[in-house]
């Protein structure tokens, strides 16, 4: 019997520019469902700009760019948005609401979901907090906070959370999404080594166990290694290595790109 | 630095501004302190027109209020199309913004008496003209700087939400209005101050309220009751003012 293998993610021959600076050449890839990737490269290597552009975030200037086999590029906004909520995004600075409680920011994961029912608009007012939302909301969102070792924190501030626990909020907020792929832009920069280690340690093995797929960016070789199944590396705007973790040579890496 | 003392001296001249003209007159400024002190002297005052006083003073009051509320409303309204890229992103949403924007200005600049004596003109004397000032008044007021509130927000937690499928309007009002909260909140709080002291004024061209007492007092001289009525001015403005700094403290105190 012939199985079929998915890709979720595909982009083709893409470019990007910023004004007349190229920042993107030429990339190439495909990310199987279940398939986990990290993305590493120095500074200016164009990691966050392709991340941002899987996103349309950024536009792209040439070629094309496949999520879930639906071409981002030319989707209207509604299609674009159905697109993005099967999504789940975190940054590298978290980006919560920093006046809401750890509650009400996972509660927002639901936000994209809820756009796609017809008549959502009373709904997703209700979403803009923990207090207003509906108990089967707050119930998910207690369960993902749960999930990232948060729960005893729900009703604290955001603000007042530090890193790490900011980041593992904001891995619940994507976890509320229910997504079919997470993507996320350098997840363990501003945290200490410890911190870091934890939150990717968190996001594989969620990942792992509810069977979505990863895509990260870092700087850490050891993370980029130790936490997917897959690596690739960027240098100036195109990939210059695309493998297997099992297969790398670390030191070599090391000298490469650390 | 020339420049500036030039524009100086040319505005003393222009503004008529003199001291000899100042001292010279202390002689009316003293009679009418004379009069005026103590109150209630030669003109003595009834149970009726103090009544009618704190009547005039609580409809001061409430025209603030509800001016203030309703400008608050509308000016929320206009300043999230005002603000730069807030609800649309696009060449014709830049038309819009530049349209409201101009709106909020012609609020703004054109001085709260003018209003009123427009409204008074439409509506009729009365508190409902001083209701209109205050509100429009108000919504230029807040409209200009709630705007700005909400785009010197850092978007990236809104930014967040959009790139997981949230619609723009859910982005606004999850992620945008709460961090400008603060700000919005203590702005609120100084229109408010603000429409307390122009409801007074707006008796004066007959938009209702405590300052139309005062007029015709001053007009028949009666300067011992019209200091009754500056006290019962000055109690009500300290007392807004105190509260809205104790809310604005409050508000502070939060956000360390």
């Amino acid at each position: 019997m012939e199985i079929r293998i998915v890709a979720i993610v595909t982009t083709d021959d893409i470019a990007m520019s910023y004004g007349t600076t190229p920042i993107l050449k030429g990339v190439s890839f495909a990310l199987e469902a279940g398939e986990s990737l990290s993305l590493i490269g120095s500074n200016g290597a164009g990691k966050s700009t392709l991340i941002r552009c899987l996103l349309r975030l950024e536009p792209i200037t040439a070629g094309r760019i496949s999520l879930f086999g639906r071409e981002i590029q030319n989707l209207k906004p509604s299609e674009l948005r159905s697109t993005r909520c099967r999504v789940g995004v975190v940054f590298q600075r978290h980006n919560l609401v920093p006046r809401l409680s750890a509650l009400s920011n996972v509660v927002h994961g639901a936000l994209g979901r809820n756009t796609q029912s017809f008549g959502s608009v009373l709904s997703g007012i209700s979403l803009w907090s923990h207090i207003t939302a509906g108990s089967a909301y707050r119930e998910r969102a207690m369960e993902c906070l749960d999930r990232v070792n948060l729960a005893d924190l729900a009703h604290r501030r955001a603000d007042s959370l530090s890193g790490g626990q900011s980041q593992r909020v904001a891995i619940a907020r994507a976890l509320m999404q229910d997504p079919d792929l997470i993507i996320a832009d350098e997840p363990a920069a501003s945290l200490d080594p410890i911190a870091g280690e934890e939150v990717m340690g968190l996001f594989s093995e969620l990942c792992r166990e509810a069977g979505v797929s990863l895509i990260f960016s870092t700087h850490n070789i050891s993370h980029a290694v130790d936490f997917a199944d897959r690596m690739m590396a960027m240098k100036s705007g195109r990939i210059s290595l695309d493998g297997r973790t099992g297969s790398v040579d670390l030191q070599a890496l090391k000298a490469e790109y650390a | 630095m020339i420049l500036f003392l030039l524009t100086s001296a040319w505005c003393f001249d222009g503004s008529g501004f003199s001291i000899s003209q100042l001292i010279g007159s202390s002689e009316y400024l003293f009679r009418f302190l004379r009069e005026a002190f103590p109150p209630i002297d030669q003109h003595r005052l009834t149970f009726e027109q103090l009544n009618r006083y704190w009547l005039a003073l609580i409809e001061t009051f409430q025209m603030a209020f509800v001016g203030t509320l309703l400008g608050l409303v509308i000016g929320f309204i206009l300043a999230l199309f005002a603000s730069r890229g807030l609800m649309f992103e696009s060449r014709r949403s830049n038309v819009l913004q530049w349209l409201v924007k101009m709106l909020i200005s012609l609020f703004r600049t054109v001085p709260d008496l003018v209003w009123a004596i427009i409204f008074v003109m439409v509506v009729g004397l009365g508190a409902f003209a001083g209701t209109l000032t205050i509100m429009v008044d108000t919504i230029g007021f807040c409209g200009r700087f709630f705007a700005e509130e909400m785009e010197d927000v850092d978007r990236s937690s809104a930014e967040a939400l959009s790139a997981s499928g949230a619609r723009r309007f859910d982005t606004v009002f999850a992620a945008v209005v709460p961090a400008a909260t603060p700000g919005l909140i203590t702005t609120s709080l100084y229109a408010f101050e603000k429409a307390i002291r122009s409801s007074v004024v707006l008796g004066l061209v007959g938009a209702g309220g405590i300052g139309l007492e005062l007029q015709s007092l001053m007009n028949w001289m009666a300067y011992d009751r019209a200091m009754v009525i500056i006290g019962m001015i000055f109690v009500l403005v300290l007392v807004v003012e105190q509260l809205s700094s104790y809310f604005r403290k409050m508000v502070m105190k939060n956000e360390r």
